[in-house]
């Protein structure tokens, strides 16, 4: 009889009246939100602008404390990474016209390294076959030039100094570069790790390692 | 369920069922090409069943673990005449990851090293400013990743040309000569590193021992190939493809890195001239 079931045409068959039907219908959005975000168009710039703002801070105390929770994931931007990389690239650049000549990377040639990197970086992680999408790794890879940024900072304070204890400050510089390499390896390694299939994580960590070397390699000799 | 002569070794006839069986000794290494060849003829059509232009095609090319990875790095640094890179560690899977981030790791090694080496040569010179030589990392960029993929590019070229003559596909695909390639430029990297240690005699050795390793896998890899065209072609075209290894290694090791200039006359210089302007003043 099996047999005659399967071979049957699909016309041939037909579906009781009274077969009971179950089901569970969850509506993960609240109805109520449209209303809330339709209404958004009316109130004041300082309100968006506040709202963005701290959804972008929030995310940076989270590269602070890298822990394995799914807000920098969900609700992913790039306004991060857009500021970090234009904040890097401007303190990178070649401050006099003949720069170039002289080896030190442009604001484009920053720009371009650290986005196309990251892109690299994405494709290859998506590659592998990682289960997050794009533009969330682009946003974590983004976000955890946090503490590079930082410690390109205190680099500038150090070379304030304008050549004094030139050994001593250099030590420190490396040893704050080193902190933040470590540091911004962990941060995204942590974010991104679990997405990973996991007989191929540290061929995904790998680009992502080579990614933060060569910013940190780029900051450290920033010696103008 | 087959008889025992379906699968005798020593019948000439059955070349089919041979290829079938993954013999590594028994088989000689030209049937085992041929028969390796039909077989990756019919494994690549079966490969391509997603378009060229979807990103699920692409996936194909990194489904590859860390271990294999890692194997194939050791493969193609250890030449061993019995063991051809493209059937013994390949084995008609071929894979992006390694040519791609083998080229990257190999871009930043030679520029980081060779500008750390020339910061550590000219350290004591007058006159030296030191420069983090952002502009090098593009030309290494572009002379490591021309190599390894437009090399392959032109060798796959030559082999379907001459193949097409007799009527059979190419033996090698283009991405397992790419997967060559760009496994064998590994050994370079470890060269790169240490490059940055300013002694000459050793840089020449490095440099010596990096070609021999990588050189000879290639040569392992690629002689069976090129073998059927004439002793005295393949001889050729081998020396040919072997130079421009060499011309590789030895490009990257003289313009990246700067020899240590002799260090005495520097500091007899600076001497004479500081007991000159004492003298004047």
């Amino acid at each position: 009889m099996a047999a005659n079931e399967f071979s049957a045409e699909f016309t041939d068959v037909s579906v009781h009246e009274n077969v009971p039907v179950e089901g569970n219908i969850r509506i993960s959005v609240p109805l109520a939100g449209e209303d809330e975000d339709m209404s958004t168009l009316d109130e004041p710039v300082k309100e968006t602008f506040m709202r963005d703002l701290k959804a972008v801070g929030k995310k940076f105390v989270h590269v602070l404390y890298p822990k394995n929770n799914d807000e920098l994931l969900r609700d992913w931007d790039l306004w991060g990474p857009l500021i970090l990389c234009v904040f890097l690239a401007m303190m990178l650049q070649g401050k006099n016209a003949d720069s170039a000549s002289h080896g030190i990377p442009q604001f484009a040639e920053v720009f371009v390294t650290v986005w196309f990197g990251a892109i690299v970086v994405t494709f290859n992680s998506h590659l592998l076959g990682g289960t997050i999408s794009f533009f969330q790794s682009l946003c974590v890879l983004g976000y955890c030039v946090m503490p590079l940024s930082v410690a390109l900072l205190l680099c500038h304070v150090t070379l304030l100094g304008k050549g004094s204890l030139p050994l001593a400050m250099f030590i420190v510089r490396f040893i704050c570069v080193a902190l933040a390499f470590a540091w911004a390896t962990f941060a995204s390694t942590t974010f991104l790790g679990s997405s990973q299939p996991p007989n191929r994580k540290a061929l995904a960590v790998y680009p992502i390692f080579l990614f933060y070397f060569v910013i940190s390699w780029m900051i450290i000799t920033n010696v103008t | 369920m087959a008889s025992a002569d379906e699968f005798d070794f020593e019948d000439e006839g059955k070349e089919s069922i041979r290829g079938r069986i993954q013999v590594e000794e028994e088989d000689t290494e030209e049937e085992l090409i041929y028969d390796e060849g039909v077989r990756t003829e019919l494994l690549a059509g079966q490969k391509k069943s997603s378009s060229f232009w979807t990103f699920s095609y692409y996936q194909t090319f990194f489904d590859v673990d860390t271990w294999q990875v890692l194997n194939r790095i050791k493969g193609s640094m250890i030449p061993l005449p019995k063991r051809n890179f493209v059937r013994h560690y390949i084995r008609n899977k071929p894979d992006l990851y390694g040519p791609f981030w083998i080229c990257a790791t190999l871009v930043f090694a030679i520029s980081i090293s060779g500008n750390l080496s020339n910061f550590l040569v000219h350290r004591g010179e007058s006159g030296f400013r030191y420069t983090p030589e952002f502009q090098k990392v593009s030309i290494a960029a572009t002379a490591v990743y021309a190599y390894a993929w437009l090399v392959p590019l032109v060798l796959w070229g030559c082999l379907v040309w001459w193949h097409g003559h007799a009527g059979a596909p190419a033996p090698y695909s283009f991405l397992e000569l790419v997967c060559t390639y760009g496994y064998c430029l590994s050994s370079f990297i470890p060269a790169a590193l240490l490059w940055l240690i300013p002694i000459e005699p050793m840089r020449w050795v490095l440099l010596v021992l990096a070609c021999l390793l990588s050189g000879g896998v290639l040569a392992v890899a690629l002689w069976p190939v090129l073998r059927r065209y004439g002793q005295h072609h393949a001889a050729v075209a081998l020396v040919f493809l072997l130079l421009l290894h060499i011309g590789l290694g030895l490009g990257c090791k003289l313009y990246f890195f700067d020899a240590p200039q002799a260090v005495p006359e520097t500091s007899q210089t600076t001497h004479a001239n500081n007991a000159t302007v004492q003298q004047s003043q």
